[in-house]
């Protein structure tokens, strides 16, 4: 005897067959329209911790790219600043070596000395350079500006240009913990970058030799004294050590005192200005190979993530057409059967 | 025997041919109707009269109309139709718990808000003292809390629900327990002369597959007919004309002394038991899970408690499962990252010293990073044994104390003033001043370090593991993944047989149109002929009376 089939039975295995394939063609074409061909957990169980931590990886480059761009950003305002320090010094030079020609008369360098002490201010302000609301050359303590001036350091001259009479110093270690200590910014899961230099290492020699030049040019002693050896002048400094010179007794005095100052320029220029400029190009440099290996890492990341979650969507069309082919062959099989009836025969 | 014979028996063949029309009409009346088992009239022949040598048939006769039915195929449908009914509850809760954790990388899934949090972090350890960068902090912070919360909430709220079915479901049995023993007590009035209550009877079939699809249960019929039904422990649900009702209850008799613990959310979980009054119950939970039916996947994701459990992740069950991993992430941010944020011990051995400062010079209390709702009811802000230090040992003191089941659900991000995130450290420890530097990254590259750094997640339930916090992420997604996959795998097995199954059941008990208008043809010429005797037998009479005349 052949299997007996009731009519419910073949009406619910067609409906069932229909709800099947259009259950199946209802999640191709959700895997089409949305590239994924594995959205939930359980579309591949054994995978899916994998595409978890895929996805936070290329989270974590994205954010080391950012942070990578906003270092060399930072990296090339230093630079910049740095480069200008360096013109100001060299612009300093040529006034001093001219000023240590012995022809000048002390008044005519005690003019000169006015661009010496402008030229010590445009070093003070890059020095103080804010970016982004913080003093870049601060160390940690970015919310304090480095230099700060000091008007009672030089008690001579009692008139003429303030400037003549100022002094700038570094904050002091107790008040500002922490201006001489570095930041880093971390570029990769393991590497960090320092993105800043302090003050100390980059300016202090340049502004205190500028500083020594613009005093001696305005005819004042700069014999100046770091008894304890911290790096800071002494202040008070032990009497006499500023007093004005008196010509034409001193005049060789002071023109020692310039070629001194030419020298310490030339020393800051070399070990500060010069290290610091090739510090940040290396820098700079290792910032971009980080940039393009976090590329490659997030690129072949994508790839990896890509090729077990994402649709391959030759498939996933054919799959597609394949399915609908089914849908409607059983569709249209499914009325011209249902349409056979011993009823239309009686 | 003689003429009036052959009327007779054409008398009874019309009569056998109109019944068995009639219940061709009633097959074709209930092609549709669920439930319903095609009928067949038994045709007997009659018995024979006569004497002597010679027998002559009296005809036919319906002697019963009955149904086709397997009785063992009904039951084997029964199971399949639990076994079904069970994954497909099981894997529509798994489906909507993984909802939560879905693959798409995108905001509101604690792996993304965990990355985005440590990467503020590590933005702000560039430069400390920015304020944007610290609101930014605050927010990936108030967003990962946000979201642990919700994505354990709705694992909680779902085992609510299943729990809250389950009560449901257990009057559903009760009402269709009381229906079969109610249809067992007519079948007893109706039943005579041989003849079954064919309605009542496939009622009866089709009360005990509704009940199939609930519960898993066996039957045993009686002489009488009448059907017992009990569970596979023994429990009799219908005895006879009798049903016993099951209820549900959170403190049942058998509870251990400090009772059980609370589900996910906080609240108590029920038990299904059988009452037999004087307080005493027996508990029916474990051996009604291991079957099949709704109830039975209810309870597999809802979970079962044991008497030895002590905390809601010790209870068995899926979601319970994913929620402790969900848990440990909670409690991990809670314990091991707070003591991070709090720096260096300053004065070990004794209350702990934080080395840690804000910008404005504060300093973190112990759960100042992470904290949670209700921290500060009467527990010293989360640190209940007041040594300064965040620890488990607190977490589970509150946890006894009924305060908080989870913290999970309650965790909260505790910085709310971009002045006061601790980053710097104490740059003179030995000193009792505190000098800090603003754009000191210390506690932020500290607590960093600990991202990466594997620990030992333990003592929730039976989970042991070695992780990294975002490890543990990628964990409770393959956990739930898994669970969620082999639940639609163990549907598509269990729908095909249920489908095998109907389709035998359907194909002996079921009508088919065709087969019944080929009987209809049938029946209806083997009426016309029945006529036609009754109108040879009206001929032959009446030659016999023109004979007469």
């Amino acid at each position: 005897m052949s299997t007996r089939i009731s009519t419910s039975q073949y009406i619910q295995g067609f409906i069932g067959q229909v709800y099947d394939t259009r259950n199946k063609l209802e999640q191709v074409r959700g895997e089409i329209s949305s590239g994924i061909k594995v959205s939930n957990p359980s579309d591949d169980p054994g995978r899916s911790g994998t595409i978890v931590n895929l996805q936070a990886v290329s989270q974590r480059v994205d954010k080391h790219l950012q942070r990578v761009g906003a270092a060399k950003d930072l990296l090339q305002i230093q630079e910049q600043t740095v480069n200008s320090s360096n013109d100001v010094l060299i612009r300093a030079q040529e006034l001093a070596a001219q000023a240590a020609n012995g022809t000048y008369t002390p008044e005519v360098r005690a003019q000169m000395s006015e661009e010496i002490f402008q030229l010590r201010e445009q070093l003070v302000s890059l020095a103080n350079t804010k970016h982004n609301g913080v003093y870049i050359y601060g160390g940690t303590d970015d919310g304090d500006q480095p230099f700060d001036a000091n008007s009672t350091f030089y008690p001579t001259p009692a008139t003429g240009n303030p400037l003549a009479r100022l002094h700038y110093q570094l904050d002091s270690a107790v008040t500002s913990p922490g201006q001489d200590d570095t930041r880093n910014v971390r570029i990769s899961d393991t590497e960090s970058i320092r993105i800043n230099t302090p003050a100390r290492d980059v300016f202090y020699d340049a502004i205190n030799a500028v500083e020594r030049l613009g005093r001696a040019m305005a005819g004042f002693r700069t014999d100046l004294i770091d008894a304890d050896s911290d790096g800071v002048i002494d202040d008070p400094n032990p009497a006499g050590t500023h007093l004005a010179y008196t010509f034409p007794g001193d005049t060789n005095l002071q023109v020692q005192a310039i070629r001194d100052a030419i020298n310490s320029i030339n020393a800051a220029k070399r070990s500060n200005i010069e290290t610091e400029l090739s510090s940040i190009g290396a820098r700079t440099n290792r910032l971009d190979q980080t940039e393009s290996i976090l590329a490659t890492l997030k690129e072949n990341t994508e790839v990896a993530r890509s090729s077990i979650q994402d649709t391959d969507i030759f498939e996933a069309s054919s799959k597609f057409s394949n399915l609908q082919t089914t849908l409607e062959a059983l569709l249209a099989s499914g009325s011209r059967i249902s349409s056979l009836s011993l009823l239309d025969y009686i | 025997m003689g003429i009036t014979g052959l009327l007779d028996t054409a008398r009874r063949a019309l009569n056998t041919q109109s019944v068995g029309i009639r219940v061709i009409g009633d097959n074709i009346a209930n092609v549709n109707t669920a439930g319903y088992t095609r009928r067949r009239a038994e045709i007997v022949s009659q018995i024979t009269s006569g004497n002597g040598d010679l027998q002559v048939g009296g005809g036919s006769e319906i002697k019963k109309v009955i149904r086709i039915v397997d009785k063992f195929l009904n039951q084997d449908y029964v199971s399949k139709l639990g076994d079904k009914t069970k994954a497909q509850t099981s894997s529509e809760f798994l489906k909507r718990a993984e909802s939560s954790f879905q693959l798409d990388g995108q905001a509101g899934k604690i792996g993304y808000e965990l990355t985005e949090f440590f990467g503020s972090l590590e933005d702000l350890a560039s430069n400390p003292g920015d304020i944007p960068l610290r609101t930014q902090v605050i927010q990936k912070g108030t967003n990962l809390a946000a979201t642990i919360n919700s994505t354990y909430n709705n694992l909680a709220t779902l085992q609510r629900e299943a729990d809250d079915r389950i009560k449901i479901i257990v009057d559903d049995v009760n009402r269709i327990t009381k229906s079969i023993a109610e249809v067992n007590a007519q079948l007893a009035q109706s039943e005579r002369d041989n003849q079954e209550a064919l309605t009542l009877r496939d009622q009866r079939d089709e009360l005990l597959r509704s009940l199939g699809e609930k519960i898993s249960f066996r039957t045993v019929d009686d002489s009488d007919g009448r059907t017992t039904v009990y569970l596979q422990n023994g429990f009799a649900l219908v005895s006879g004309v009798n049903n016993y009702e099951l209820s549900t209850t959170p403190s049942p008799s058998f509870a251990p002394s400090g009772g059980y613990p609370q589900g996910l959310d906080g609240k108590s979980l029920s038990h299904i038991v059988y009452d037999f009054g004087a307080g005493s119950q027996s508990d029916l939970t474990n051996s009604i899970r291991i079957g099949g039916g709704e109830l039975a996947g209810l309870l597999e994701i809802r979970g079962v408690q044991a008497i030895t459990d002590t905390t809601s992740f010790d209870t068995s069950g899926a979601l319970v499962e994913t929620a402790a991993r969900v848990e440990h992430i909670a409690r991990d941010l809670l314990t091991r990252f707070n003591l991070t944020y709090l720096g260096p011990d300053e004065t070990p051995g004794g209350t702990y010293q934080p080395s840690s400062f804000g910008l404005n010079g504060t300093q973190p209390i112990p759960f100042g990073l992470f904290s949670f709702n209700g921290a500060n009811s009467g527990n010293n802000f989360g640190d209940s044994d007041s040594d300064g230090r965040p620890e488990n040992s607190d977490l589970n003191t509150i946890a006894t104390s009924g305060i908080a089941t989870n913290f999970a659900s309650r965790l909260i991000f505790n910085v709310t003033n971009e002045r006061s995130l601790a980053s710097a450290i104490d740059l003179d420890p030995a000193s009792a001043s505190t000098t800090f530097a603003v754009g000191d990254s210390t506690i932020l590259n500290n607590i960093l370090a600990q991202r990466s750094t594997d620990i030992t997640y333990s003592g929730l339930g039976n989970l042991t593991v070695t992780s990294s916090i975002e490890g543990m992420y990628s964990l409770a997604v393959s956990n739930i993944g898994g669970q969620s996959a082999r639940s639609q795998d163990s549907l598509k097995i269990f729908t095909d047989r249920e489908t095998q199954t109907r389709e035998l059941q359907q194909s002996y008990s079921g009508v088919n149109l065709d087969e019944e208008f080929a009987n209809l043809i049938k029946f209806q010429r083997a009426f016309e002929a029945s006529s036609k005797l009754i109108k040879i037998g009206d001929e032959l009479t009446s030659q016999i009376i023109q004979l007469l005349r």
